[in-house]
């Protein structure tokens, strides 16, 4: 566990003046599950490139089982660096079966050990009996599958996987999500992945690093960076969350709603101008004919409903209630701190 | 992502191949060029003369009117069967379409068989009301009729390819604007089709300017006429090189118009989706008419050419002519044209590649300059090939190998089309799992890029082959000694008047010529 399988230095890359990464450092360590979280365009799959090795980046540090793949005079070619990659559109080769494709990247070995890993991907994968067939003829999980096959067959250190669910529907994302799960567990996989849906993030990865135009803003385990961001931006990209106003005052801030105790107080100075960070979960919602704050919409989601909840500031927040379905827009609630939460605020 | 910078992350591999291929592909017209100025003064004097702006005048006149009379044939055919309830729609769209394998010359050679002065019409007028003197129908008329009915499916084919991807939407949101049938198509329908009008309209006009055949057996004294007849009744070939710099100059001009006219708004659909389909327009009593109009088209261009070259081979077998042994040519022509189509797709291969994967300024120049050979007319390309060839002398100097590299210039941008375009279907991303497999860049061009293609260079490599067999200039300039192709038998045989011994090889290169043809209608029906 000490020697990290991989570690990037200050990696920065751009094309023209737009910069897609700038200055990003991490290190991942063996059978580790890392996701890569942010909207589009934040310069995520684009790290993953650089570290396959299929764009080179502006500066920057990459080792690779203490080997340099690359830093401004080295730059080991993809085919080198034992790095194996799963593209969105699975990119199978059309023109091979299923068994061809696996193969392809052992095409060195003898024939025997090559049907010896074929066998042993396939059974992983769960494709035996599709191995002549060619990739038009299979569903999109089944290609999924194909991909994660062939690359597993070159025994990678380090496998990049860019949205790799991305393509299927929600029913089959959530059985296949599971599936490849378990293969990278079973075969101690260590595993980048990027995609710019959190419940994937949070379901599939031993850490996430939230990423935004360009930047790492934060590397920690899943509940780490939904509940202890490090600052408004990771809250937003984690999950449904807004905004208070408030004032520090022995410790706690002082809102329109009331006093809401903090994480970390000794941080903050006595009158700091702060904004908490709440989520829908983080407050009780009571209806009271006098309360001062108002109910003006209300989203029905199947599994729970979400009010979005005009408070005395005028800020409007998030607030999820068990029971009370039945409220309706234009009520009058009260909205209370839950006792057992400590609250973030960002200056 | 269009990144416009010297060099940046072209491999030199791919680079100086292809910047050698463009070389090559250039040197026609440097070599021209060089000629020309190192004419001397009386060379000049003797070129600028009036009558050569007499001759360049014909040019232009003749492929700017052929152009007009394509536009007014093709644009009422494709509106006809697109957009309205024509009878026998799939007929007229097809047959209208298939003059395109007949070669002018072979539409020339028939032209003058029935209305030339020893001709059908004269023979059998003769006969019967023994009138010894017909209108002569030679030259600009003559032109104008063979070279437009045989060249307006360049056209129509632009347009029919426009009428069908382009949305509906547009003209149903200018309906429910409140706008009428008229005011529909004058500014909905005819700017969308501007563009198709315009660049099959230049397809026209260099086709017309290039035209060799057609113009020579109906004497109308062009630049391509004056080129040939300068490079085969005189010495000074720095006054052939000048007359073919100023077609190649002329070929320019028309390219440069359609540029600066073609609006530079892109045609993409704006709404996702599959097109919707077309609003028919019902015909009524217009019904009639307009299949008078198509089948009069389609009679003249297609059914009459073809039933008159198996009249006179009937005819020809009946007066016990020989069949003219067609197999050494037929020889000559495949072997011609298979050579060619190789080297096309050895060239043409990389381009392509490098123009789709690496979009800079140098790759784009490259890709440009392989075009060249589609605007510049084959007889002057022929030219400074044969000038070129001669300097540097044996083996080059009238050697199949100089004849196969001159149709490979001519057509390059033939095969490019196809190739370029499978090319931009397929998605960088399998090559880039081969490397992240563990392969190298020349592995995976072999296992990867280059299987993956096939289809798209199998199609380039056809429509090549078919297309070489049909050219004329080229063979009648460049070809070793003895050499015969169908298209110098069909020359030789109609220039000499022997109409009966050029149908059989006129009427087998058509049916040859006809299989590409064939393989993109399949094509494009089965990819709808």
């Amino acid at each position: 566990m000490n020697t990290p399988i991989l570690s990037c230095k200050n990696i920065s890359k751009s094309f023209g003046a737009t910069k897609a990464v700038s200055e990003l450092s991490f290190d991942l360590y063996q059978g580790d599950i890392l996701s890569i979280l942010g909207p589009s365009g934040c310069g995520k799959t684009t790290l993953l490139r650089i570290i396959a090795g299929l764009e080179e980046p502006t500066a920057g540090n990459i080792t690779l089982l203490n080997n340099t793949i690359y830093n401004g005079n080295i730059n080991i070619p993809p085919n080198k660096r034992n790095v194996g990659m799963i593209f969105q559109d699975y990119a199978l080769f059309s023109h091979l079966n299923v068994k061809d494709n696996i193969s392809f990247g052992i095409s060195q070995l003898k024939s025997k050990d090559q049907k010896e890993i074929v066998n042993n991907c396939l059974e992983i994968t769960r494709l035996k009996g599709q191995e002549t067939k060619y990739p038009h003829q299979l569903s999109g999980g089944q290609q999924q599958r194909v991909a994660l096959a062939r690359t597993l067959a070159t025994s990678p250190s380090l496998i990049l996987m860019d949205e790799p669910f991305s393509n299927l529907d929600t029913q089959l994302r959530l059985e296949l999500r599971n599936q490849v799960y378990d293969i990278l567990r079973q075969t101690n996989t260590t595993t980048i992945f990027v995609t710019h849906d959190r419940d994937e993030a949070f379901v599939l990865s031993d850490k996430i690093g939230v990423m935004l135009d360009g930047e790492i803003l934060q590397i920690d385990s899943p509940d780490k960076v939904y509940f202890w961001p490090n600052n408004k931006d990771v809250g937003l990209i984690t999950g449904n969350c807004s905004f208070i106003k408030g004032r520090i005052q022995n410790g706690t801030a002082i809102t329109s709603i009331g006093n809401l105790p903090l994480r970390e107080e000794y941080k903050y100075n006595k009158n700091d101008e702060i904004e908490v960070l709440v989520r829908p979960n983080d407050l009780l919602m009571t209806v009271a004919q006098d309360g001062d704050c108002e109910v003006i919409k209300k989203e029905f989601r199947g599994d729970e409903t979400l009010f979005w909840v005009k408070i005395p500031s005028g800020e409007i927040i998030p607030c999820k209630h068990k029971k009370y379905t039945t409220l309706f827009e234009g009520l009058k609630v009260n909205l209370n701190a839950d006792q057992h939460v400590k609250f973030n605020a960002f200056k | 992502m269009l990144n416009i910078k010297f060099l940046r992350g072209m491999p030199l591999g791919l680079l100086i191949p292809c910047l050698l291929i463009a070389l090559v592909a250039i040197s026609p017209v440097i070599h021209l060029t060089i000629r020309s100025l190192g004419a001397d003064e009386s060379t000049w004097l003797w070129f600028l003369r009036w009558r050569t702006l007499e001759i360049v005048w014909r040019s232009m006149i003749l492929a700017t009117s052929v152009t007009i009379v394509c536009i007014s044939i093709s644009l009422p055919i494709s509106f006809l069967t697109n957009k309205t309830d024509i009878k026998f729609k799939q007929l007229w769209k097809i047959s209208a379409i298939l003059p395109l394998v007949i070669p002018s010359y072979i539409g020339a050679y028939l032209f003058v068989s029935v209305l030339g002065p020893k001709g059908i019409l004269y023979q059998i007028l003769n006969t019967l009301f023994n009138i010894n003197s017909i209108p002569n129908l030679y030259g600009f008329t003559g032109s104008l009729i063979i070279i437009s009915l045989l060249s307006y499916p360049y056209i129509l084919l632009t347009l029919n390819a426009t009428i069908n991807s382009t949305d509906n939407s547009e003209e149903e949101s200018a309906r429910i604007l409140g706008l009428g049938n008229y005011n529909i198509f004058r500014k909905v329908t005819l700017p969308q089709l501007m563009p198709s009008i315009l660049s099959g309209g230049l397809l026209v006009s260099l086709y017309t300017l290039s035209d060799f055949g057609a113009v020579s057996l109906l004497r109308y004294k062009t630049l391509t006429w004056a080129i040939f007849n300068q490079y085969s009744g005189s010495i000074d070939r720095n006054a052939t090189a000048l007359l073919a710099l100023s077609l190649c100059m002329l070929a320019i001009i028309f390219v440069y118009f359609e540029s600066t006219f073609r609006t530079k708004r892109k045609q993409y659909r704006a709404s996702p989706g599959v097109a919707k389909r077309h609003k028919v327009h019902k015909l009524g009593i217009w019904q009639i008419p307009a299949i008078i109009f198509c089948g009069s088209i389609v009679f003249l261009s297609l059914i009459m050419p073809v039933s008159m070259l198996i009249f006179w081979i009937i005819r020809g077998l009946l007066h016990s002519e020989t069949i003219p042994g067609m197999l050494e040519a037929s020889i000559s022509s495949l072997s011609l044209g298979f050579m060619t189509a190789i080297l096309v797709i050895v060239l043409a291969t990389p381009i392509s590649y490098l123009s789709v994967r690496y979009p800079r300024f140098i790759s784009m120049f490259i890709e440009k300059i392989c075009y060249a050979g589609f605007s510049l007319p084959s007889i002057a390309i022929s030219i400074a090939l044969v000038f070129i060839g001669s300097r540097i002398g044996s083996p080059l100097y009238q050697s199949m190998a100089l004849l196969v590299i001159a149709c490979a210039i001519l057509y390059m941008p033939t095969g490019i089309g196809p190739i370029k375009s499978s090319i931009e279907l397929l998605s960088p991303r399998p090559e880039e799992s081969s490397r992240t497999l563990g392969k190298g860049k020349f592995t995976t061009i072999f296992k990867i890029t280059i299987p993956m293609l096939r289809s798209g260079i199998f199609m380039g490599a056809v429509i090549v082959f078919l297309v070489t067999m049909k050219e004329l200039p080229a063979v009648l300039i460049l070809s070793p000694l003895d050499f015969k192709t169908l298209s110098t038998m069909v020359w030789s045989y109609s220039t000499e008047a022997f109409f009966a011994e050029a149908a059989a090889p006129a009427l087998l290169l058509i049916l040859l010529s006809s299989l590409p043809l064939t393989l993109v209608l399949i094509k494009s029906s089965v990819y709808k």
